[in-house]
């Protein structure tokens, strides 16, 4: 059974790409365009892994995370940020707070299949996603 | 041949005192009566004249006024018939040399002539020395004259310089630090009238901000000759500030010591240097912050064309992918662009912090051999790849290595189209050097300096068939840089071209220099600067626990601090133009932090100091390390060879103390044995220390502060008081107005010592 991903990111774009990068990987995708939106989907479905961009409308992804981590059907399902506003700091700080993993913008799609990859414990297939820079 | 005048009437006489005069040798003429004689004496001269008393027509005494008067050295001896007291007192009152009594005897005639000749001699060889010595006056005098106007136009040279200097000019008395003379910039620059600033300790006139400065100012001046203060703030009477430099000399006029003070304002400098800085950080502000607008969509547009390739969109007919191909390449282009603009102004506002790992450079660079074996390949190029030995390990950041690695290569790639390119690494121990070499087209020598340029476009078109943006080397070098590390290129146009990078193993340190450079990136402000000080701990027994005191100690009076292998290293932010007061407040910190523990531990702890301050001393934390721990090292021997002057009359406690100084590394002990040598010694040179006894004969202690304490020159000299005695604090305060004063009781031991001279000097 293909594993649940669920993606909460306002710019509709990089959800889509990633939408369909992930499926034509296997997964199967769920994408959200809001932390409202996107806490909802979460507790519905209960995917296996949320890419969560950090600052969004409505809350954010902070707070998105927050209550994730405080609700019992969510708490446990690890999620990867994707920020655009990252530093060492702001890594380090997501890091501390529970996070799986953390991605920045702008990333390459390869990167972002590493790093759910090794979340979930699934191998690298070969040639993939670690083939050279194009 | 001596001539001399006989006047006599009686011509018996004369012919016969005449006879006598000849036959002993003179030139002899006579006349019988005065105005023969006077006539005689008109024609020639004679050197002497020998006349009676009573003549025909005249008195011999008026004949002898007229003679003298006329002939001042020629003597007269005065014959007389009747000699009494009196008329020969008359004689020699009207100035006659002599007077006989008639009849003359011959021997007493002819000594007295002689005897008035030889006077007459003497007096003219003293009037002729009186003339000389009254020439070489006159000579002496016209000198003077003419050195007196030399000086008088070179003093007026020099006043007139002084008067119109655009720099304010300050002269002070060395003993007293009172103002001596103020220039009109200086008046003006602090909007005070001359008149109120002279005859003024300097220190009383609010010159500088600074209250603690100047005193030590004028003691440091008098030791090194030379003091200059870079970033002073002197506020006028109205309040407004201006920045000013400070550079005085100290030197010797009239036995006195005077220092020359020159007092630059440097505010219309320092704003330019501010907008400057302020601009280059808007600048790479704006680029970094345009970048990463930019980067965004582009990855959209980058994987959204991916996607399509991959077919994920549904199959591609073959002109479809063409199109398609070409778009991506071209987008792929523009983000190599965009993200080598990104790197160039991090690196450039010095936002780029290391990450260290252990790397195997070896490995790096057959990493780089797979990267590129395709794209050499398509050009028909073949790539070598050597390492010497087979592994290299070293401690970078592997991602920023591999770009300039990458760049090279690249660059490489793109101006040869026959031949090789080779990647060597040499492990040389304390450096690793790395070089990629091809045989492509080569550099014109005159544009080799150009090479790293940010802005360079010169010869062939830069960009090549490939495309990129000319910042690759730029970066490769800032990158580089970043690590400590130098690179060189050398080519010859047609052969091809090497660039060399070396990278320094950084030994036990780099863990400082990577949490400064995490600090770095945390602390910079714009127009900011940061005073980073290096402490080193030497004394091993429980060096841990007091590194993590001292940084607990920093972080609680509001400093960052942060820990590395070989030391401690305190930040603060600091105001540009108050940087020597920051640096004093962190080093009284680090002082008194020792000084405290020693106390407590009972036992001495040795440590070293040493400042760096950023970006003037370097933009990279290896850099300000490097920099922090040569100040480290100079501020050592500079301690050390301080004149330390030890006063005591007890010699087995002078001994002792020198010997506990120089096993401290000392070089420059001496010592007085009472109060009356310690002033000696002190003029002959101003020590950094006194270590002083207080029960001494001829000048006590309580005498010998009050003498220091008297001038300014050894006002602030400090002073350690060591004494087997209880201190008298009225007897203090009478001789010197204070009194409190460091204190060792006898007896001490070589840690007292080491403790409190490490924290006066």
């Amino acid at each position: 059974m293909p594993k649940k991903i669920l993606i909460v990111d306002d710019e509709p774009q990089i959800a889509m790409l990633l939408n369909a990068r992930l499926r034509a990987s296997g997964y199967e995708v769920l994408a959200a365009y809001d932390a409202i939106q996107g806490f909802r989907l979460a507790v519905q479905s209960a995917p296996d892994l949320i890419l969560l961009d950090l600052r969004m409308p409505a809350g954010g992804g902070a707070g998105m995370f927050e209550n994730l981590k405080n609700n019992l059907q969510t708490a446990l399902i690890p999620v990867i940020f994707i920020t655009a506003y990252a530093n060492d700091d702001v890594e380090k700080a997501c890091r501390e707070s529970g996070a799986a993993d953390v991605i920045r913008k702008p990333f390459e799609v390869d990167e972002v299949l590493r790093k759910i990859r090794r979340v979930l414990k699934e191998p690298d297939p070969p040639g993939g996603a670690t083939s050279p820079p194009r | 041949m001596d001539r001399v005048l006989v006047v006599d009437d009686e011509e018996g006489l004369r012919s016969l005192l005449g006879a006598f005069l000849r036959r002993a040798g003179y030139t002899v003429e006579t006349a019988d009566t005065a105005s023969r004689a006077r006539a005689l004496v008109g024609a020639s001269s004679f050197d002497a004249v020998v006349c009676d008393i009573v003549l025909p027509d005249e008195s011999g005494v008026a004949l002898m006024d007229e003679i003298r008067r006329r002939y001042p050295l020629v003597p007269v001896i005065m014959m007389t018939g009747m000699p009494t007291v009196e008329t020969a007192a008359a004689a020699v009152r009207a100035g006659a040399f002599d007077y006989l009594a008639k009849p003359v005897e011959r021997e007493t005639f002819l000594r007295t002539v002689r005897n008035a000749i030889r006077l007459k001699r003497l007096e003219e060889e003293r009037r002729a020395l009186a003339e000389q010595i009254q020439q070489h006056v006159r000579e002496l005098e016209q000198k003077v004259q003419e050195r007196t106007q030399e000086l008088r136009a070179s003093e007026a040279r020099y006043r007139r310089l002084f008067e119109t200097a655009r720099d304010g000019l300050l002269i002070l008395d060395g003993e007293t630090g009172k103002v001596l003379d103020v220039n009109p910039s200086l008046t003006s620059m602090l909007g005070r009238p001359r008149e109120s600033l002279l005859g003024r300790p300097f220190w009383e006139i609010p010159l500088f901000r600074l209250s603690a400065l100047p005193r030590t100012l004028l003691t440091e001046a008098l030791r090194e000759g030379r003091v200059s203060c870079e970033e002073l703030t002197v506020t006028g009477a109205d309040g407004h500030h201006v920045d000013v430099e400070f550079l005085c000399h100290a030197y010797e006029a009239d036995g006195r010591p005077v220092i020359w003070g020159n007092v630059r304002d440097v505010t219309a400098r320092n704003a330019v240097v501010n907008q400057l800085r302020h601009h280059n950080e808007m600048q790479a502000r704006f680029i970094a912050e345009a970048s990463h607008e930019i980067r965004t969509p582009l990855t959209i547009v980058l994987e959204a064309m991916r996607q399509a390739l991959d077919g994920l969109a549904g199959p591609l007919t073959p002109e479809q992918r063409t199109l398609l191909d070409m778009a991506y390449q071209g987008a792929e282009r523009l983000r190599v662009v965009v993200n080598d603009l990104l790197d160039v102004s991090k690196l450039e506002a010095g936002r780029a912090a290391l990450r260290r790992e252990a790397v195997d450079l070896a490995d790096l660079i057959r990493e780089i051999e797979r990267l590129f074996a395709a794209r050499v390949r398509a050009k028909g190029l073949t790539l070598k790849v050597e390492s010497e030995p087979a592994s290299i390990p070293i401690s970078i950041d592997r991602s920023r290595i591999h770009q300039v690695l990458t760049n090279l290569v690249s660059n490489a790639l793109k101006f040869t189209s026959s031949g090789s390119i080779t990647v060597r690494a040499r492990d040389r121990g304390r450096e690793v050097e790395c070089e990629v070499a091809d045989t492509g087209v080569g550099i014109a020598e005159t544009d080799l300096p150009k090479v790293f340029s940010r802005y360079l476009q010169f010869g062939e078109p830069w960009t090549g068939p490939e495309g990129g943006t000319g910042l690759g080397l730029a970066i490769a070098k800032s990158l580089v840089e970043l690590h400590g590390g130098r690179i060189r290129v050398q080519s010859a146009l047609g052969k091809g071209t090497t660039f060399t990078f070396t990278l320094p193993r950084l030994g036990a340190d780099e863990a400082l220099s990577d949490r400064i450079e995490a600090i770095l990136v945390e602390l910079r402000r714009p127009g900011r600067e940061l005073v980073l000080t290096l402490v080193r701990i030497e004394t091993e027994m429980a060096r841990e626990t007091l590194y993590g005191a001292l940084q607990k100690e920093a972080e609680r009076q509001g400093y960052a601090a942060v820990r590395g292998g070989r030391g401690l290293a305190i930040f603060q932010d600091a105001d540009p133009f108050r940087l020597g007061e920051t640096a004093e407040g962190l080093k009284r910190l680090v002082r008194t932090f020792f000084f405290e523990q020693s106390v407590e531990a009972k036992r001495a702890i040795r440590y070293e100091v040493g400042m760096a301050v950023f970006p003037r001393d370097g933009s990279y934390a290896a850099d300000l390390v490097g920099r922090a721990e040569a100040d480290l090292e100079s501020e050592r021997t500079s301690r050390l060879t301080r004149r330390v002057l030890i006063v005591d009359d007890d010699p087995v406690v002078v001994s002792t103390l020198t010997e506990f100084l120089q096993q401290l590394g000392y070089l420059n002990v001496v010592s007085a044995r009472d109060g009356v040598e310690g002033m000696a010694r002190i003029q002959e040179a101003l020590p950094a220390l006194i270590l002083l006894d207080m029960r001494m004969p001829r000048m006590n202690g309580y005498e010998f502060i009050g003498r220091l304490k008297h001038s300014a020159r050894t006002a602030t000299i400090p002073l350690l008081i060591i004494t087997a005695y209880e201190v008298e604090p009225d007897k203090l305060d009478e001789e010197s107005g204070a009194t409190v004063f460091p204190l060792l009781k006898k007896p001490f031991g070589p840690e007292d010592i080491e403790r409190w001279v490490r924290f006066l000097i």
